[in-house]
């Protein structure tokens, strides 16, 4: 019988915090990785320490919703594989794949993943207090209060350069659907991708949000066929999984808002008033602004119609605070 | 480039509007953007926020004037009417007044069609009427005629754009020869027509989009004009292209205007007072040619005409006065008092603060004259089509008539379904082309029901896909949320192709679900279902019920 081979297992080294050092405060920094600050007084910038949770690379959000979607769901976090563990055991990104959505910068509890100037993740391994350690260290323990200001500043630039670097890939429309399925578990949302090509299930995505479907669609640029194609989805999905119209619920993702003078705005009070189905409109900025200011998504906020093109002042009041773009953008408003 | 407003390309539309103002608004009496929006969309010739009637008025009224679309597309309207010299600005530029010119258009008892080509020939940029500067001293439609002759009677959009509507001055001929030299090497290297091109783009900060948007006013107006026609050219260009051809009425027009002095504003207005009899005789050359009987001014006329030829040797002129003057200007010239009075208005968005106020202008809105309802048409063309094979079987007409329409695009086959359905003794419209109101492509209208048809023709897709269906079913929604006509739920909304769909089992399902989860019920008709129908209602004098099409379900076979 041949010999069957044995792969080779990356050693990796683990590193912990120092014994009686507890996390105070982490702040993060531009272009650098995040301040630590612990209650002893001791403050350090952070690093990657091989935690065992690795949050920067595994999803594991992207399920229950619909059983038969769970097993060909995409559990990794970062949308175009950028990051991953390179054969001498360290947590590595990508440049050229990486889109500098900032997933993994808010998934690394220690805050040792940061923007560079050209607004690409990089991860911090230069260490400065962590010690050896045998076994992977939980970082579980780590509060959501010690989080002192957002992963990242918004700016329509720095969002633009996203979204850009997203169209610009071979692969664009499904890192993009990666991405804001990620985006949308990270808010709240759990949600599952569908298998490209199944005709019972033509959205892009389900999600499940207080015991209501949520049927998605995930575009680049918005149109009219955005709206279509969600009443398509829903009558499809109501009809085959045998469920009420009155759960579920419309939702587009799309990168940016379509112009005031659209038809687009008028269907959706149409679609509420004859149908009494609810379609919402996100945008990929929005869940970023979220997602780096770790708010939950409140959905039914999100419905936009005629009167009201804007996701301005949601965002502005989800995020207690005035939203770091100029007005208008298309990235949050209906902007001509 | 001249950037001509865009309120939409069907010219019979822009016509039928102003007739409707006019049969609306006091000749003697100044008006606003918001009068022509009460008229036009109170009678749904224009929408607002997509939906018809007074209602719809009432509903697109917005504070921000640049977020209503209805006073937006009314304000484009204005500036072409202004451009055609049919109404002029007072003394405040939002406020007009129709002109002699306009009255004519509006009251020609024979055909105002001759009348609107001089009007259209007569656009000159810049002019005092629209108070338009600009960089380009261009008579447009004359120069895209005369630069389509000289290429060889054909033209690309993006030519047309970078040549008359991009001249600093048509009138320089070494301008225009060297434009001329250009595109024919440009036709000879695409490439360097693309750098032209794109040169010019950014010249004018500018993309393609808005360039070709500023284009589809007078392209369609050449187009019902009949001077050109869309085709493809195989002869002038490497691949095939999209052209616009100039037919035999647009060379006719070519050889007039060839030998007409075309004199622009600037031009009159430096012969002083002589100028103004110029004007005057060049308006009175433009009706007379146009079919209008002008014997009480003979005496007048042929004095006009003697003093034109003492000072430019000719009496072809190209000029015309409601096209180019100021209103004081045109006031002295024809010895006329621009109107003061204003026109009482009932709607305006300013009146629109209590519910009560919305009740009272709901009714006022209601006394708007509307035009008169047309009887069904029932021996129409298509009529006439089955009637001239009468001898054979109904199968064979229907075999006969079939292939006649497969090339048919999207204005001849929308017409073709609705007098179709008017044979079988239904009320069909077809919507206008452009109306943002009616989403549909046609509707089929009874007391207190109707039926929205989603068309699409055989060049658009030869067998009806699920594409088809979703918008069949947006149809049904926007006419029960808005409610432009009346319409019960349980009707259906009708999809009609050529072919039925190929993939029958996928659309069929897909109607089911939609019926199943919304309530919303979509029938899909191809050519042959419909012909067999109209040829046995032609032949036995039958009618089909409007229940009974309203009931239908799903994919409906032959």
């Amino acid at each position: 019988m041949p010999e069957i081979f044995k792969q080779n297992e990356i050693d990796v080294d683990h590193l912990a915090l120092p014994s009686n050092f507890e996390v105070a405060s982490i702040i993060y920094q531009q272009h650098s990785s995040a301040l630590l600050q612990f209650q002893n007084g001791v403050h350090v910038q952070s690093s990657c320490i091989m935690c065992e949770e690795m949050s920067c690379l595994v999803s594991n959000q992207n399920e229950g919703v619909l059983e038969e979607l769970t097993l060909s769901q995409y559990n990794k976090l970062c949308p175009t594989e950028a990051i991953e563990i390179d054969e001498t055991g360290l947590v590595q990104i990508d440049k050229q794949d990486c889109v500098g959505c900032g997933l993994c910068i808010a998934a690394c509890p220690l805050g040792a993943i940061y923007l560079d100037e050209n607004k690409l993740a990089v991860i911090e391994h230069d260490n400065h207090i962590f010690e050896k350690s045998e076994n992977a260290q939980s970082l579980g323990c780590i509060g959501s209060d010690v989080y002192a200001n957002p992963v990242i500043d918004e700016n329509s630039e720095l969002i633009e350069s996203i979204i850009e670097r997203i169209k610009l890939r071979g692969d664009n429309k499904l890192s993009l659907n990666r991405m804001v399925q990620n985006l949308l578990a990270n808010v709240g949302v759990t949600c599952q991708l569908t298998r490209q090509g199944d005709v019972n299930l033509r959205m892009d995505g389900l999600g499940l949000i207080e015991e209501k479907t949520i049927v998605i669609e995930i575009e680049l640029d918005t149109n009219l066929d955005a709206p279509r194609d969600i009443l398509d989805d829903i009558a499809v999905y109501c009809s085959r999984y045998n469920e009420s119209l009155d759960n579920v619920e419309g939702l587009i993702v799309s990168s940016h808002l379509p112009n005031k003078r659209t038809e687009y705005w008028e269907l959706f009070s149409d679609i509420r008033n004859v149908l009494g189905l609810s379609i919402m409109n996100v945008t990929i900025a929005v869940l970023l602004m979220l997602v780096w200011n770790r708010r939950p998504i409140n959905l039914g906020d999100c419905f936009l119609d005629r009167d009201n093109m804007s996701l301005r002042e949601y965002t502005a009041r989800a995020l207690g605070r005035e939203v770091g773009i100029a007005t208008p953008d298309s990235l949050i408003e209906a902007a001509k | 480039m001249h950037r001509f407003p865009n309120p939409g390309s069907n010219i019979d539309n822009l016509i039928k509007c102003f007739e409707l103002l006019y049969e609306n608004i006091n000749r003697d009496v100044l008006f606003g953007l918001h009068d022509m929006q009460e008229i036009l969309v109170v009678n749904g010739l224009i929408s607002s926020s997509g939906t018809m009637g007074a209602e719809a008025l009432l509903r697109g009224a917005n504070v921000d004037l640049s977020r209503d679309r209805s006073y937006n597309q009314c304000k484009m309207y204005a500036e072409i009417y202004r451009s055609l010299g049919w109404m002029q600005s007072a003394e405040r530029a939002l406020d007009y007044c129709f002109t002699f010119l306009g009255d004519h258009i509006a009251t020609a008892q024979v055909d105002s069609k001759a009348l609107i080509e001089e009007c259209f020939i007569g656009i000159e940029f810049p002019n005092k009427a629209l108070a338009v500067n600009g960089a380009n001293n261009i008579r447009p439609f004359a120069s895209i005629l005369k630069c389509m002759a000289q290429l060889d009677g054909v033209m690309t959009r993006d030519e047309i754009i970078i040549g008359p509507l991009c001249f600093e001055n048509d009138q320089t001929p070494v301008a225009i020869e060297s434009y001329i030299d250009k595109v024919q090497e440009y036709r000879a290297d695409p490439a360097l027509f693309d750098a032209a091109f794109e040169a010019m783009l950014e010249d004018r900060g500018i993309t393609k989009i808005t360039a070709g948007n500023y284009t589809r006013f007078p392209l369609g107006a050449l187009r019902w004009l009949g001077w050109a026609e869309q085709d493809r050219d195989t002869d002038h260009f490497e691949s095939p292209t999209r052209v616009y051809r100039l037919t035999e009425k647009g060379r006719l027009k070519v050889e007039e205007l060839d030998s007409s002095l075309d004199l622009r504003l600037e031009d009159i207005e430096n012969y002083g007072e002589l100028g103004d009899s110029i004007a005057k005789y060049s308006y009175y050359t433009m009706l007379t040619n146009s079919g209008f009987d002008l014997s009480s001014k003979r005496e007048e006329i042929a004095e006009l005409k003697a003093t034109v030829i003492e000072i430019l040797g000719t009496e072809n002129v190209l000029f015309s006065p409601f096209q180019a003057y100021d209103s004081e200007s045109l006031s002295r010239i024809f010895n006329y008092s621009i109107p003061t009075a204003r026109r009482e208005s009932i709607y305006s968005p300013r009146n629109l603060d209590t519910e009560q106020s919305n009740d009272f202008m709901r009714d006022q809105l209601a006394t708007i004259t509307r035009p008169e309802e047309e009887p069904i048409n029932r021996e129409n063309s298509f009529f006439q089509s089955v009637s001239e094979l009468a001898e054979l079987a109904d199968r064979d007409i229907v075999a006969n008539l079939k292939p006649r329409y497969s090339g048919f695009g999207k204005e001849e086959y929308y017409t073709l379904i609705g007098e179709i359905f008017c044979v079988m003794g239904l009320n069909c419209h077809v919507s206008p082309h452009g109306v943002n109101s009616r989403r549909w492509d046609a509707i089929i209208i009874e007391e207190n029901d109707s039926i929205p048809i989603e068309i699409k023709s055989p060049t658009e897709e030869v067998h009806l896909s699920v594409k088809a269906v979703r918008q069949a079913v947006e149809n049904k929604i926007i006419l029960q949320s808005r409610q432009a006509v009346a319409n019960q739920r349980t009707s259906n909304s009708l999809a009609v192709g050529f072919e039925l769909p190929n993939n029958r089992a996928d659309v069929g399902t897909l109607i089911n679900d939609i019926d199943s989860t919304y309530n919303i019920k979509v029938a899909v008709l191809g050519i042959d279902y419909l012909l067999q129908l109209a040829v046995d209602c032609i032949r036995n004098d039958n009618i089909v019920s409007f229940d009974e099409l309203s009931e239908k379900l799903g994919i409906v076979d032959a």
